[in-house]
């Protein structure tokens, strides 16, 4: 009990003592925020799991150690071992940050169309803050749980994406989170307005580049105008024993329409948030979701989508595979609230569990309050079919290498929902059970 | 030379007897008909073969090409040149066909020490063997024996025994199911692989499908058992006078 107090008093002090340092110290409106955050943080600490929503996340290892919040632009990344990570063959527009900084050096993002702002966060902060007053923070509920707080308390970069009315953007925008330092903690916070009629591409990768402990908590704000089109996907690929906590929090408006593809791969304790508010009329989307854990991983993937008007759409597809000691969990909410007539919502989980010691607990969860919709949902956990295995080991293929056919097999589902075949592709070699 | 060599072969699935001692030699060269009625235990013997796990031996050996079969895993047995053609071949969603031939040819001819085939030389390969059994390209690309009717899903089993080349190949009711255009094309595809080093175990219930593949042998399973065995003359008479005949004389 004594590191919860502990851990919570250590970010209590980081805040007092780092925040003259923190982008945007002296606006006022944003100061105000991050202190309404850290005093929702302190009153109410981390969760444990009498909290509902963390009943089966247990979150004491990230308390047992003290990360440390960038001070200064310190990594020595090579052009080399970043590379493999850059999406140039899908001409990408590149943003990326490598603990916790932002890096020019690296980012590739001279082509945009006009109408276009790609940038990093705290430069916008300091050269037009009026462009995202509006905006930063106004999705996110800071005070979801500890960790949005701490997000909105101690963010300190990220992007910030401004689309304009009527723009199509072709090529994806990528935002590459690059970690290479141990026992660090970073607070990205990626802000993504997308006006009308537009039609834009994102994918936000989370790679891992060292092997020891770090902790990255971090929070994407997606602002879906009316008919704005958004393709976006989340590619988790932190280290082996790292912490990622990450929030996706999107709001959508008349006729918008959202799919969001979270890949999670990386990182030993991994927590993943999707909240989707369908805010006006004949807004949908869709959630599609592989999660993929072995050794002693832990990966909770928890959704919300909110019905808020009538006409909205929700698709969600998720999948897990679990080897090993792994454990997982899925908890997807659909709310349909009152007024949010003629919904449809779809949801489904499916589990393969690799090893006996795997273990997921699954929860969707329909909650309506509303007349005339069409809701469905449903979880299943199973292993290998046996007999397809026999079959390919029928005809002269090894085992391990007939399991990794029909385990990639179940993940295609997912990745063929993927629309860029190269993305797809690197997606399958990610895929290593 | 013996292929394979069965002698007093017992299996049992979760403690039920279900063969009852089967001897059978099966030489290069030699194509054998086994019927009998349904339950007799027919596809049970050729999982066997296979080597299914969920089978327990309790007594007997086999031998295949002078080695004890049963020392060898499901898929060394496919590299060393055993082929079943399932009564009921699997769907796997997912896996293209394409993709799990390629598999299955590098792995028996990784097994076998030979190197691997190229993308295009194997496509190359794939096609002409396409051809053998009339199957569309396009089957190529769509997953596995998903969606494919009864009868694609045999063509779909000959062509990858023409593709997997092997010594011994067990047909498990790939007539059934057939209309007689089929009937003929999956016999030309065996009738194609027919040569003086490799033998064929063909079971069947209708006497139609060996008017097309001419048995060597034609061997009676009932109960678990070999209760008779003859030559193609055999199976006319089955035709006529049923089983009957046969359990009453045992
Ligand atoms: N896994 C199993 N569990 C229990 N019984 C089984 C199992 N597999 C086979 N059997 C039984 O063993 C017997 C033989 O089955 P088998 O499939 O070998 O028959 P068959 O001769 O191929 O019949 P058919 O002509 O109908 O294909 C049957 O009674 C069947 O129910
Ligand atoms: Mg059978």
């Amino acid at each position: 009990m004594n590191e919860v107090n502990i851990a919570k008093d250590y970010y209590i002090q980081a805040y007092e003592q780092t925040q003259s340092k923190l982008p945007g110290f002296s606006l006022p409106w944003l100061k105000s925020k991050r202190d309404e955050a850290m005093q929702f943080f302190s009153e109410k600490g981390f969760p444990t799991r009498h909290d509902e929503d963390w009943k089966y996340t247990n979150v004491t290892p990230l308390m047992e150690q003290q990360f440390i919040l960038p001070s200064k632009q310190a990594h020595r990344l090579s052009a080399e071992r970043l590379k493999p990570y850059l999406l140039s063959e899908m001409n990408a527009h590149i943003l990326v940050f490598v603990d916790g900084y932002f890096s020019p050096e690296f980012s590739q993002c001279n082509k945009l169309p006009s109408g276009v702002t790609l940038k990093n966060l705290s430069a916008e902060l300091l050269e037009n803050p009026k462009n995202i007053q509006s905006y930063l923070s106004s999705a996110l509920n800071s005070k979801e749980h500890a960790f949005n707080a701490l997000n909105t308390a101690l963010m300190t970069e990220g992007a910030w994406i401004h689309i304009d009315k009527h723009v199509v953007v072709e090529n994806p925008i990528q935002l590459l989170f690059i970690s290479t330092q141990e026992d660090a903690i970073h607070h990205y916070r990626n802000c993504i307005v997308v006006e009308e009629n537009t039609s834009v591409n994102l994918i936000e990768q989370y790679v891992g580049l060292q092997e020891a402990p770090y902790f990255n908590n971090s929070v994407t704000e997606i602002i879906a105008k009316p008919n704005a089109q958004i393709e976006h996907v989340k590619i988790q690929q932190e280290g082996a024993t790292s912490f990622h906590v990450g929030t996706l929090q999107v709001h959508q408006y008349q006729h918008s329409s959202v799919n969001t593809h979270s890949f999670s791969f990386g990182g030993s304790l991994v927590r993943s948030d999707t909240n989707i508010s369908l805010k006006d009329e004949y807004s949908e989307c869709t959630l599609n979701g592989l999660y993929v854990a072995s050794n002693h991983q832990h990966i909770d993937h928890h959704t919300r989508v909110e019905h808020i008007k009538p006409h909205g759409t929700s698709r969600e597809y998720y999948k897990g595979i679990l080897n090993d000691s792994a454990k997982a969990v899925f908890n997807g909410k659909v709310l349909v609230n009152p007024g949010a007539e003629k919904t449809q919502a779809e949801q489904s989980n499916k589990n393969l569990l690799l090893s006996r010691q795997a273990e997921i607990n699954t929860k969707p969860q329909l909650e309506i309050f509303a007349d005339d919709v069409k809701c469905a949902h449903g979880a299943t956990v199973g292993q290998l079919d046996e007999k397809s295995l026999f079959y390919l080991r029928s005809r002269g293929i090894e085992k391990e290498a007939a399991k990794q056919l029909l385990v990639h097999a179940f993940a295609s589902e997912i990745i063929n929902r993927v629309k860029w075949i190269p993305l797809r592709e690197r997606l399958e070699l990610y895929l290593a059970y | 030379m013996s292929i394979l060599v069965i002698e007093n072969l017992h299996v049992e699935v979760d403690g039920k007897k279900i063969l009852n001692g089967i001897s059978l030699t099966v030489n290069a060269g030699e194509v054998h008909a086994i019927m009998g009625p349904n339950g007799s235990g027919k596809s049970t013997l050729a999982n066997v073969l296979a080597g299914r796990e969920d089978y327990q031996i309790t007594s007997g050996k086999i031998f295949y090409q002078g080695n004890d079969l049963l020392d060898l895993s499901t898929e060394q047995r496919a590299q060393a040149g055993i082929f079943l053609a399932f009564q009921y071949p699997v769907e796997i969603p997912g896996v293209s066909n394409v993709n799990f031939l390629k598999a299955a040819v590098n792995a028996v001819r990784k097994g076998q020490g030979k190197p691997s085939l190229d993308a295009i030389d194997f496509l190359t390969f794939v096609r002409e063997q396409l051809k053998l059994v009339h199957m569309d390209e396009d089957f190529l690309y769509r997953a596995v024996n998903e969606g494919f009717s009864g009868g694609e899903k045999k063509r779909n089993e000959i062509l990858q025994m023409a593709v997997l080349e092997p010594k011994l190949a067990i047909l498990d009711e790939t007539d059934s199911g057939l209309d007689i255009d089929a009937l003929k094309t999956v016999s030309e595809g065996v009738n194609a692989l027919r040569h003086p080093e490799r033998a064929m175990i063909v079971v069947t219930h209708y006497q139609r499908l060996l008017d097309h593949i001419v048995p060597d042998f034609v061997h009676v399973l009932s109960d678990g058992k070999i209760v008779h065995s003859g030559d193609k003359k055999l199976a006319l008479e089955l035709e006529t006078k049923g089983y009957g005949w046969l359990e009453e004389a045992n």
